[in-house]
């Protein structure tokens, strides 16, 4: 894939050939720079894999250029967030669909997973490192997978990318007051979950 | 609340984020660089005019999922009635709207959009617009 320089030339023309100062496309990218991992790690709380993972910030990434890249800056985080989550939720709703389609014309047995899959990826940790670290994580990932989606969402917004209850608000599409308390549920239940695993 | 309970919610808070952030951090610069790559693709494509965004997925040019859809349909009408009689066919075809569900919207909002523009005869100056698209 070519990589894309954002120099002075770079423009954003919107769907009307009107054009963007590069000012504003560089803070775009610098958001994305910003936001692009740990969107990736929340993503991949649930959706447990990492190309799928990928293919999900890439396309809420896409979809928040394409649509609200012009929007003031602020508005971005929220809605990137929002993106991110309708794509994760259409992620597994796909995912469920396509087993059942699949399921309609091909024997489960004949499905297998690739051995390959499981190899983690390098890292610049030692691998003891990245052992703590990965088994750490996933304990509190599995207890997040446990809870229901909204409360799940709440917590990862709320906890994992620090937005206040205002912005996590916007970006779930509901009530202050509905955050406030999906948050606290998650909280107590994950207690009981990971009460026994030393976080 | 209690005291106790808490301190306890804020001791998990702190350490479920310390374990996220490290998780983070650990990141290996394999999957770093294809995020970049990514944020690169999709500034890359939102930058060209003409992009039609339900032709892109994270994938490839076309959904995946609509084509799957299109090809599970042929395959039901095709197979015959040995097919068609399963108990789980009306469940199948219900799922096939959620497969091309999104696609559809957003391919009909830009179809407008498009649709509009080739009715235009010739774009006054852009800034005479209003702001109300994208």
């Amino acid at each position: 894939m070519r990589p894309m320089e954002l120099t002075l030339g770079t423009v954003f023309p919107d769907r009307l050939g009107r054009e963007k100062p590069l000012e504003h496309a560089t803070e775009f990218d610098r958001f994305l720079r910003e936001v692009e991992t740990r969107a990736f790690r929340i993503a991949l709380v649930t959706i447990r894999d990492r190309d799928e993972a990928l293919d999900v910030v890439q396309d809420a990434m896409i979809r928040l250029a394409n649509a609200y890249r012009r929007r003031p800056s602020e508005e971005w985080r929220p809605l990137f967030y929002r993106i991110l989550q309708n794509r994760v939720r259409d992620w597994h709703r796909r995912r469920a669909v396509r087993a059942r389609v699949l399921g309609f014309f091909v024997r489960a047995d004949e499905t297998s997973e690739d051995p390959l899959d499981a190899v983690p990826a390098p890292s610049h940790e030692s691998p003891l490192e990245r052992v703590a670290i990965e088994e750490t994580m996933e304990a509190v990932a599995a207890a997040l997978r446990r809870l229901p989606a909204r409360q799940c969402e709440a917590f990862m917004l709320r906890n994992f990318e620090g937005l206040d209850v205002a912005t996590t608000a916007r970006a779930m599409g509901c009530s202050e007051g509905s955050v406030k308390t999906h948050h606290s549920r998650a909280v107590a239940r994950l207690r009981e979950l990971l009460g026994e695993h030393q976080t | 609340m209690s005291l106790k309970d808490r301190d306890e919610n804020a001791g998990l808070e702190r350490r479920a984020k310390r374990a996220f952030d490290a998780s983070v951090a650990e990141l290996d610069a394999g999957t770093r660089a294809r995020l970049a790559a990514a944020r690169r693709a999709a500034i890359e494509r939102a930058s060209k005019p003409g992009y039609l965004p339900w032709l892109f997925t994270g994938r490839g040019l076309i959904p995946l999922g609509g084509l799957a859809a299109a090809l599970v349909a042929a395959l039901i009408v095709t197979q015959g009635p040995a097919v068609r009689e399963r108990s789980t066919e009306t469940a199948v075809l219900g799922d096939l709207e959620i497969l091309v569900a999104e696609e559809e919207f957003d391919m009909l909002e830009d179809l407008e959009f498009y649709s509009w523009l080739d009715e235009q005869p010739e774009m006054e100056s852009p800034n005479a617009l209003d702001d109300t698209i994208g």
